[in-house]
């Protein structure tokens, strides 16, 4: 065992040592980081106020357009002709003139705004929303509605959304929970398809070099194919830490250098899950539900499924990658193997939505049962069921997948690396399924 | 005693037979050529005996013993198609095949030595293989196969790659690792390095064992009693018991002919003809060449085949 050591830490040394490496290491965070900052710095230093000329020849919305901090609204008299109006404006300092003729509040028409820079459409929509609202209000005062009964048919509504699992009842916010599962998923996805791929790479790279028969005449091919995935798969989880790390650095700079208070967010394991978050409360200051919903999921639950569907996940289909790699000749021959290998992948991530929207549907239960879905489903759907046996069946069913593809792959690849110049089929591969050796 | 020792060894492909029932036989300490054409088995055999793959049939003893996953690190092996990791750097290679081969970092760096001095490569170290030339690669590809200093070194085509005068220094290697005790399988094509370095060899065509045994028997075995003479004057007829094969002019105006003699007569009869006719220029036996016995057994054990075909 002492030999698959040795092949691991060669793996694993020669791809961290590589530029690539340290490049995607520094750029992965920074990225992430500049994902978060840019809307950020925009909102900070790009707080341009807006002043909107209002012309309101109805008189109904005379008032009922409220200031932001970014927007003023202010109310002219027609005075004269709206055309002389309008020539006045282009040499003004507005930045928008809204015109409101004269109502007919059955078919509202004719409403425009001018503007030399044309306008947001957050703006335009907040328009159209307070005039939707005061007509609406109109409308219903003029069919005998009370102007209290209106008030009182403003109601709030916020869902507590209580999870029994666990023993206790906690208090949940669904996009919380949305959000840290769907993104365990999707770095499951991203990282089985890259390292996946590397896995694959690497493999043709010994085959077309010829070292195989070298390495194989003083290690088992089996041997050499796992030191291979395994030396892999310590690079893409050093990558990760690296990222976590760097983006925990990077995230406490700007944090004391903007001011943010970060100090009553959980510190997890993500920075990605810090980014949104942060997102989440400059876009939404009022609302700390999504916040409080962070704050109560189970992450040691999460992290451990998560280190355990990535690892199997992973461990499966660089088996399959490593399978075709030793099945061609080169990396553009392996296209049509590629193909069905990521297909699942890739249908996990294109059903997220759908079972996002229905966490405990027959697709995402089905879906998270299968092991080549499993990894991606079974992260999306996790916060959503919790501890259970759907989850223990599910990691079972992966296990078994694992060491049934890894059967599989240690076959195809100890005939395959030795096979040179010919074009593979399916049907050549499954015979070499049942080689004696 | 014998080193490698493999008893009736037959695979099967799905298309084709590879080996069919070859036995043979290597004794310690010899140089052991083994030959045949392109496709007739000998790739097979090699990995057979490396582990690389198993047989269908037949055994294997190494030492006397049952081959096993332990004696892996007694065999070094150069394949016919060299290979290394491109981008990994020349010191961190030989370390690292070596390692795999169950030495110890210190001890390869001891062993290495050696090599570095005799192949002159210490300013290599610290560059990746794809920066050397193909027979700096071929260098350093020897050295990995003879670090571990293997009891058994088995060895593709091994001068194919390298100019004459690295050629030499290989072969100076070979015969020394030879001398030091290791048993050497020399797989090849080239039929001169076979004549000058090998004590022992075995023909197979077509995944069948055709000839094998000491090599100065089997050339023994292919003397036939014929003789090259060189003569001013043209061959006058000779009696029974003396044939001429063929008798040509010599572009340096002698003629050149190839007598085969009746088993009971012996040159000096031969020469006893043409004293007082002609004077004799040269005289020596017609042995055959290991490529001239290679290719009357190949095709030989041919003949039959495409009778039974037919």
């Amino acid at each position: 065992m002492n030999k698959i050591f040795l092949i691991i830490s060669r793996e694993y040394i020669t791809r961290v040592r590589k530029k690539s490496f340290i490049a995607m290491s520094i750029i992965g965070p920074l990225l992430i980081a500049a994902l978060y900052a840019v809307p950020f710095l925009l909102a900070v230093y790009n707080n341009e106020e807006k002043v909107i000329k209002v012309v309101d020849e109805s008189g109904l919305f005379i008032d009922k357009f409220h200031d932001s901090d970014k927007i003023t609204f202010v109310f002219e008299e027609l005075s004269s002709d709206f055309q002389q109006v309008k020539e006045n404006f282009k040499g003004s300092s507005y930045d928008a003139l809204l015109y409101i003729p004269d109502l007919n509040i059955e078919h509202p028409k004719g409403i425009s705004i001018f503007s030399e820079k044309g306008i947001s459409s957050l703006l335009q929509n907040d328009i159209e929303n307070t005039i939707e609202k005061e007509i609406r209000d109109i409308k219903l005062k003029r069919s005998g509605v009370d102007v209290q009964v209106l008030q009182q048919l403003k109601t709030n509504v916020k869902i507590n959304i209580i999870s029994l699992n666990g023993g206790g009842e906690e208090k949940q916010s669904a996009i919380a929970a949305t959000v840290v599962g769907a993104f365990g998923g999707i770095l499951i996805y991203m990282f089985t398809f890259l390292y996946g791929a590397q896995v694959m790479r690497g493999i043709i790279e010994e085959k077309s070099n010829r070292i195989v028969e070298v390495m194989i005449s003083s290690v088992k091919p089996f041997q050499l194919m796992m030191g291979k995935i395994l030396g892999i798969a310590g690079v893409g989880l050093t990558q990760i830490l690296i990222w976590v790390l760097l983006g925990l650095v990077i995230t406490g700079v700007i944090t004391s250098v903007v001011g943010v208070d970060y100090a009553d967010l959980p510190i997890n394991k993500s920075e990605l899950i810090q980014t949104q978050l942060n997102q989440e409360i400059q876009s939404n200051p009022m609302d700390s539900e999504f916040v409080k919903g962070l704050l109560t999921i189970d992450y040691v639950f999460i992290v451990i499924a998560f280190v355990f569907y990535f690892l199997f996940g992973y461990l499966m289909y660089a088996a399959l990658f490593g399978a075709i790699g030793a099945a061609v000749d080169s990396e553009t021959d392996s296209q049509q193997f590629m193909l069905p290998v990521t297909l699942p992948l890739i249908l996990s991530i294109v059903m997220s939505g759908a079972i996002i929207t229905e966490p405990n549907g027959m697709i995402a239960f089905w879906m998270s049962m299968i092991p080549f879905t499993s990894p991606v489903v079974m992260m999306i759907r996790l916060p959503f069921i919790g501890f259970s046996w759907e989850l223990l069946l599910s990691m079972g069913l992966l296990v078994l997948g694992f060491i049934a593809t890894t059967w599989v792959a240690a076959r195809i690849y100890r005939v395959g690396i030795l096979m040179y110049g010919k074009k593979v089929t399916y049907r050549e591969l499954s015979k070499w399924l049942f080689f004696k050796f | 005693m014998e080193l490698i020792k493999t008893e009736h060894i037959t695979k099967r492909y799905s298309e084709h037979v590879a080996l069919d029932d070859v036995s043979i036989t290597i004794p310690t300490g010899s140089i052991f050529g083994l030959l045949g054409p392109n496709g007739a088995g000998k790739t097979s055999l090699i990995r057979i005996i490396t582990q690389i793959t198993a047989a269908d049939e037949g055994r294997v003893y190494f030492q006397e013993e049952k081959l096993a996953p332990h004696h892996v690190s007694k065999i070094g092996y150069l394949p016919e198609e060299r290979g290394l990791y491109k981008k990994m750097k020349v010191g961190e290679q030989l370390i690292y095949l070596s390692q795999l081969k169950g030495l110890r970092k210190a001890e390869v760096k001891r062993k290495l030595k050696y090599w570095i001095d005799k192949f002159e490569i210490g300013s290599w170290w610290n560059k990746t293989v794809e920066e050397l030339s193909k027979g700096m690669q071929q260098k350093v590809q020897f050295i990995a196969t003879v670090l571990h200093e293997p009891e058994l070194l088995i060895l593709d085509e091994p001068f194919s790659g390298f100019d004459p005068i690295n050629a030499n220094i290989i072969k100076e290697e070979i015969l020394q690792l030879r001398d030091k005790g290791a048993t050497i399988i020399f797989s090849t094509h080239r039929m001169e390095s076979v004549e000058e370095l090998c004590d022992y060899m075995a023909l197979l065509n077509k995944s069948k064992k055709v000839l094998d045994g000491k090599k100065k028997d089997i050339k023994e075995a292919y003397r036939s009693n014929t003789f090259i003479v060189d003569t001013q004057a043209e061959l006058p007829l000779l009696p029974a018991g003396y044939q001429v094969i063929a008798s040509n002019r010599h572009e340096d105006g002698f003629f050149r002919s190839r007598i085969k003699l009746d088993p009971h007569i012996d040159t000096n009869a031969l020469l006893s003809l043409f004293t007082g006719f002609t004077t004799v220029c040269g005289l020596k036996e017609d042995i055959p060449s290991i490529n001239d016995i290679f290719i009357e057994t190949v095709n030989q054990s041919q003949v039959p085949q495409k009778l039974v075909i037919k």
